[in-house]
């Protein structure tokens, strides 16, 4: 399955989905003007490639330093997609990067805990240098 | 030299509207030569006409070649040349493929040919056929000006509609502003759409026994948030209508059908709807008699400071936004009743003041922030208290750009209300 590579723009994130290593990321910023339009095709690749893991580790890197409601929206069909994937058999590992003084981002992380007990949440603090 | 056939050259602002510029516009007569003048005569034109950059070589009418007045000086000027060039043909420091288009394409395919061809076509300029004979020469700078002129009008002509769609949106919430400017001895309200109109939206409605409030933040920001302001606050005007203003939680769930129903959210599983859009939203109703505050939040939290209390409290709504494909029809919000005393404070924002990005390391601005700041001018009057938000935030944002629309208001329970609301 072909890798999925989306560059960073000023209002949307760098998309990183490295399939064959089973390693996501999703990192930057995203208030697309569309939400639905940027996030549609990531979704549906990235449901194409779920679909076929079979007891699989997947390991999920997501840091946002901002996202805005439509966004939120498009990130909860992706946890969907994970939750759906760990009921199939495989784990998905969450790693959820934010910065330490990050109240907002770091709150958001503990509410996708609570909503999608099945993916293995880690909380990533980064320290500011 | 051949006569031309050029059709009188309109300018640009002689020509109708709705027309779209095309390479036309940018067609000057000029000079021309055939492959059978000299290079004496290409030398002879050159010198007459000093702003001449380049000169067509034109071929039964046809175009075959342009003559760089740079690059044809510095050929002549070499030792022997002007011997031995002088008398041939003036197709000798011809460019045989300068850029060639017809007077009919449009600016924008001119404007990307141009650029593709390079440099030249941009310093030299090009040839402008019509039906495939020379009818004159474009030149870059003047493309580069029509491009310019037209970017502008572009953004002109969307601007000078968002900002009739402002006016619309500001006469929209007026009514509400006036109702609590009136109803309210100590309050404010802010309201920064991001862009000229946007998501956010507030309505304010005055009964003789107290007063209701609401703050939203629709989907999305700009034009599409500002239509769904538009339809969400009808909902709720409606819901108003047929509850009355004193259960907000009844009319959250009121407008949440309203909005699934407007935009066909409902029905069909299997068919993903056009449309998932929304609000997150907190209304309130103030009882005057028993100074509760009832509450009901969607995704938005109440920031509640009570004279002498050692902290801001919150006040969390729930975690379900009002409309939406995944809200349930028939989804209930909690409805919270909060008692309040004479000088408690109340503070709501919707989410672009919490997540609006800044800081030296360029994150969110956070609810402690805000806490720290309504502890901090607790004394003062709630007009001021926004002053310090703003005045925080504009700081914390800095040379970042605005990320979202942003609302907040903030009121402060008196010792006794006026009595003279409407009725």
């Amino acid at each position: 399955m072909e890798n999925l590579y989306i560059a960073a723009t000023p209002s949307s994130p760098e998309v990183n989905f490295d399939f064959a290593q089973h390693q996501l990321s999703i990192r930057g910023e995203s208030y697309p003007e569309n939400a639905a339009a940027f996030y549609g095709d990531i979704i549906k690749r990235l449901r194409e490639y779920l679909a076929s893991c079979n007891n699989i580790c997947i390991n999920v890197d997501i840091g946002l330093a901002y996202f805005n409601s439509s966004s939120t929206k498009m990130l909860f069909n992706i946890f969907e997609a994970f939750k759906t994937a760990v009921d199939a058999g495989n784990e998905v590992v969450l790693n959820w990067h934010h910065y330490e003084e990050d109240d907002t981002i770091f709150e958001f992380g503990q509410e996708l805990h609570v909503d999608f007990p099945e993916i293995t949440f880690v909380d990533r603090p980064v320290k500011a240098a | 030299m051949l006569a031309l056939e050029i059709s009188p050259h309109l300018p640009a602002d002689c020509r109708p509207r709705s027309q779209q510029p095309t390479a036309e516009d940018l067609c000057i007569q000029t000079p021309s030569v055939t492959a059978e003048d000299s290079n004496e005569t290409v030398m002879e034109i050159f010198s007459k006409y000093r702003d001449l950059t380049s000169l067509p070589v034109i071929e039964d009418g046809i175009p075959i070649g342009l003559i760089n007045r740079g690059i044809f000086l510095s050929q002549m000027s070499k030792p022997f040349r002007k011997e031995v060039y002088s008398r041939k043909s003036s197709i000798a420091f011809m460019d045989k493929e300068p850029l060639v288009v017809e007077a009919d394409m449009d600016i924008e395919s001119l404007t990307f040919k141009a650029v593709e061809y390079g440099e030249k076509a941009l310093a030299d300029g090009f040839i402008i056929t019509r039906g495939g004979r020379f009818a004159g020469v474009g030149h870059g700078l003047q493309l580069m000006r029509v491009v310019a002129d037209m970017q502008a009008a572009r953004n002109r002509q969307i601007m000078q509609s968002i900002e009739y769609a402002s006016v619309i949106q500001r006469s929209m919430l007026r009514t509400s502003r006036d109702t609590m400017l009136h109803t309210l001895e100590d309050a404010d309200l802010v309201w920064e759409p991001r862009d000229l109109v946007g998501g956010d939206f507030y309505y304010f409605v005055a009964r003789s026994d107290g007063w209701f409030g609401a703050v939203a933040d629709c989907t999305g920001h700009g034009v599409p948030g500002a239509f769904m302001t538009l339809i969400a606050s009808s909902c709720l005007a409606q819901a108003i209508d047929q509850h009355g203003p004193a259960d907000p939680a009844l009319l959250l769930g009121s407008v949440n059908c309203g909005i699934k129903q407007m935009l066909g959210q409902v029905g069909g599983q299997d068919e993903t709807p056009e449309s998932d859009d929304g609000m997150d939203a907190a209304c309130f109703w103030y009882d005057i008699a028993t100074r509760r505050l009832i509450f009901a939040g969607a995704k938005t939290s109440l920031f509640v400071l009570h004279p002498g209390g050692d902290g801001v409290e919150m006040v969390d709504g729930d975690r379900k936004c009002v409309g939406y494909v995944d809200s349930e029809l028939d989804f209930t919000w909690q409805k919270r009743a909060v008692q309040m005393q004479a000088g408690s404070l109340v503070f709501v924002t919707t989410d672009g003041l919490v997540d609006q990005v800044g800081g030296p390391k360029s994150i969110a601005f956070g609810k402690r922030r805000i806490r720290d700041l309504i502890l901090a001018n607790r004394d003062r009057p709630s007009s001021e208290i926004n002053r310090a938000v703003q005045q925080a935030i504009s700081e914390w944002q800095g040379p970042n750009h605005r990320r979202d629309d942003v609302t907040f208001f903030c009121f402060r329970v008196q010792e006794a209300q006026r009595t003279n609301q409407a009725s």
